[in-house]
């Protein structure tokens, strides 16, 4: 978790810093574009699977980032991480808690709906594991992928801040090997995640700016 | 220093961790009944996992899942594959006030039929419902008695499976057995010969009073 967010870290501020140069010689429309998001979340686990029928919901925290735009779609990877109580450990396994965690790119279009807000529907791809624990003592791992969809909304407090929230829907196909009549028990399990968090920009051109009426500069007003 | 002895104690505590496979699950669904047939609900099933070392759910074994009968004396228990150990669980029936304490050891990952446990019944006895079945093992030939082990309704630990063919061939085997008055027992035992390892099976008619029988090799 500290590497990756260490990782997330450097790549914005080289991103945001260097982009000066950068664009002069990118293309109008792909352009460095870096936009950090921190947000915490609670979980909604649907279906007949393991996470839903077996475990208790917790807030989990994410955290994602885009480097660059492309004609309004942006690029990045995000990171997403909550821990889901046993509450069936028949089902479950003796475990207390199952630490589920995603890794993954994705690909977002900012849609300007207001001077100070945008709608942002969101697709990625990514990895997934959940690790079962048991106070250090047991624990199990299992690995896969996730499918993401989603959409959430942000607003502008100034140039460089916005709060966002939104939801997440998950799609995770873990790597199982059971009878059939459980695979997909624990093999395909769905989430909804509820957002809300901060989200930080490094923009040049900030899309909302065309938003202001006899603006020449980059500076935006506080709503 | 303090690195050190953190590193240690780490180190320590990695090595008595119980680790499973969780891409690997093996199912069980169990009807619960005692000797009439009447489902029992509220039971508290167990399933362990152990190294294989012993005949008996000891020390070294690890419980992985747990449950009670629903209403109807069902119940499904689901646990991962351990992965730092030999691959054998148990399914344990503590006992309680009217029922007697019965397992089923050594029950291996290679007895799963697509990752489900062979056993759908257990029968709970209590106390009164039993007798002793004991086995008076006489050699007539120059096999050795490898293992031995019995099938049906019983009180206490029973092997499910038998043997591997590389098992310790010094693992004793128990010879009295609590099983249910008026029951069919199947006997289910190995020998041994220069090596060459032959099973056999031999059904015991109980009735009513203990049973004491010659098991001739």
């Amino acid at each position: 978790m500290k590497k990756i967010t260490t990782l997330l870290a450097v790549l914005f501020f080289i991103s945001a810093f260097g982009q000066e140069k950068k664009e002069k010689a990118w293309k109008k429309d792909i352009h460095a574009d870096p936009l950090l998001r921190a947000y915490v979340f609670y979980p909604l686990a649907t279906g007949n699977n393991t996470l839903a029928k077996a475990h208790r919901e917790n807030p989990g925290i994410g955290i994602n980032m885009s480097f660059v735009s492309i004609y309004n779609f942006h690029i990045g990877a995000g990171y997403h991480y909550t821990q889901y109580l046993v509450t069936d450990r028949a089902l479950a396994g003796n475990f207390r808690h199952s630490n589920y965690w995603g890794l993954y790119p994705f690909v977002s279009y900012e849609l300007p709906v207001h001077k100070y807000a945008s709608i942002w529907p969101e697709a990625g791809l990514g990895y997934a594991k959940i690790k079962q624990t048991y106070s250090g003592e047991r624990v199990s791992n299992q690995e896969g992928a996730e499918f993401r969809l989603s959409l959430f909304a942000d607003y502008r407090f100034s140039r460089y801040f916005s709060i966002y929230t939104g939801a997440n829907y998950i799609y995770s196909k873990m790597r199982i090997a059971a009878n059939p009549e459980i695979r997909d028990f624990y093999g395909s399990l769905s989430q909804l995640q509820f957002c809300l968090g901060f989200q930080f920009e490094g923009r040049p051109n900030h899309p909302k700016e065309d938003w202001q009426d006899n603006k020449t500069d980059s500076n935006i007003q506080n709503p | 220093m303090n690195r050190y002895i953190s590193a240690l104690l780490l180190l320590g505590l990695v090595s008595c961790q119980d680790r499973y496979d969780a891409e690997k699950r093996i199912l069980l669904d169990l009807h619960v009944t005692d000797q009439q047939g009447n489902s029992l609900a509220g039971k508290h099933m167990e399933i362990f996992a152990d190294d294989g070392s012993d005949y008996y759910i000891g020390g070294d074994s690890d419980l992985i899942t747990y449950g009670n009968t629903d209403s109807n004396g069902n119940i499904r228990l689901v646990f991962p594959v351990r992965e730092n150990y030999a691959s054998v669980y148990a399914l344990n029936f503590e006992g309680d006030d009217e029922f007697e304490q019965t397992s089923y050891t050594l029950i291996k990952e290679s007895d799963c039929v697509d990752y489900k446990v062979p056993v759908s019944a257990l029968t709970l006895l209590r106390a009164e419902e039993t007798v002793t079945l004991s086995i008076e093992s006489v050699p007539v030939s120059n096999q050795q008695l490898f293992w031995l082990t019995i099938e049906g309704p019983h009180s206490g630990n029973i092997a499910y499976s038998m043997p591997e063919s590389d098992f310790d061939s010094n693992s004793y085997y128990y010879s009295d057995f609590q099983v249910a008055k008026n029951s069919s027992i199947l006997i289910k035992y190995i020998t041994n010969l220069n090596g060459a390892l032959t099973r056999h099976e031999q059904t015991v008619e109980i009735g009513t009073e203990d049973v004491q029988y010659v098991l001739n090799y």
